[in-house]
């Protein structure tokens, strides 16, 4: 790998992930603590959204139902065991 | 990372069956298209497999950052798949996320749109930048960047287009909230660029043939 052509790379990355940071933490802070679809109503003027009744849980949560989550993630594990023994890798 | 958020009946029909009509026309191409490719390279099949399952997982997971944000790994399907397999995942994943309640039946459309534009310039940038930035976990991580920018892009131009019913914001007010969500969205792509550029680097680590990479890089 030439040495500075990988450190011109990294050194772009780097100045992404500064300006991306920064640019999220200053729109967290305008829009303050809000769920991903409470931002949304809000963003569209939809009024008694999410801002007034933000129902989430903190910490880690599921999007949609836990049950059919578990059941089409077990059929995708199938899929994928029957795809590697007749495509292989 | 970039999904519309929104519930069905908040795009018009007209902008709904519109936004499926093109997504159906672009994963219809996709399927053309992937004759040659499964002929030529079937293990293909087997990776669209794997990042269809390990996308699916992830996306459905609300990540306390940011007030809650979440990954899909689209340009990481965009870099292992490609522009042909891609529109499939993309498809799939989202009308299995949609069945368990997470996104509208009817913004489906729109959000393979979203979605595929991530996958294809995350791809195109890998590609692009291989003479420029020989690191894989620094190309990749780039890519990602770059997908996922272009996919909130994409989310804010649908939306504006396509209106929201009930809104009463003007489009400019939209405007503004929308860029403000791509913002926050956009520190969630720091995390998925990490992500993306260690699994890339580690295929190409152990696996360079599944990048199209020699083993140097």
């Amino acid at each position: 790998m030439n040495k500075p052509e990988g450190k011109t790379g990294l050194i772009i990355l780097c100045v992404i992930v500064v300006m991306v940071l920064a640019a999220a933490l200053i729109a967290y802070h305008l829009t303050g603590d809000r769920s991903i679809e409470g931002r949304f109503l809000d963003a569209a003027g939809i009024h008694g959204g999410a801002s007034t009744n933000d129902t989430r849980e903190p910490g880690f949560s599921l999007e949609g139902n836990p049950l059919l989550y578990i059941v089409i993630l077990a059929v995708l594990g199938i899929a994928c065991i029957a795809a590697y023994r007749q495509f292989k890798i | 990372m970039a999904h519309i958020h929104l519930e069905d009946g908040s795009f018009t029909l007209f902008w709904v069956i519109v936004w499926w009509l093109i997504a159906l026309l672009l994963v219809g191409w996709a399927l053309w298209s992937l004759r040659r490719v499964a002929h030529k390279d079937p293990a293909k099949i087997t990776i669209a497999a794997f990042v269809t399952a390990a996308s699916f997982a992830v996306f459905q997971i609300n990540i306390p950052l940011f007030g809650g944000v979440h990954l899909n790994l689209t340009p990481l399907i965009g870099i292992l798949t490609g522009p042909v397999l891609g529109p499939l995942v993309v498809l799939v994943v989202n009308i299995l996320s949609a069945a368990i309640g997470h996104g509208g039946w009817g913004l489906i459309g729109a959000n393979v749109i979203v979605n595929l534009s991530e996958v294809l310039v995350a791809w195109l940038a890998f590609r692009g930048l291989a003479r420029i930035v020989p690191d894989l976990f620094v190309r990749a991580g780039i890519a990602t960047f770059a997908g996922l920018f272009c996919g909130n892009c994409m989310m804010i131009l649908i939306i504006l287009i396509s209106g929201i019913q009930g809104a009463t914001g003007t489009p400019a007010q939209m405007l503004a909230g929308l860029s403000l969500i791509a913002a926050v969205n956009m520190g969630m792509a720091v995390i998925e660029a990490f992500l993306t550029g260690m699994v890339v680097r580690y295929i190409g680590k152990v696996r360079p043939d599944l990048l199209g990479v020699s083993p140097r890089e």
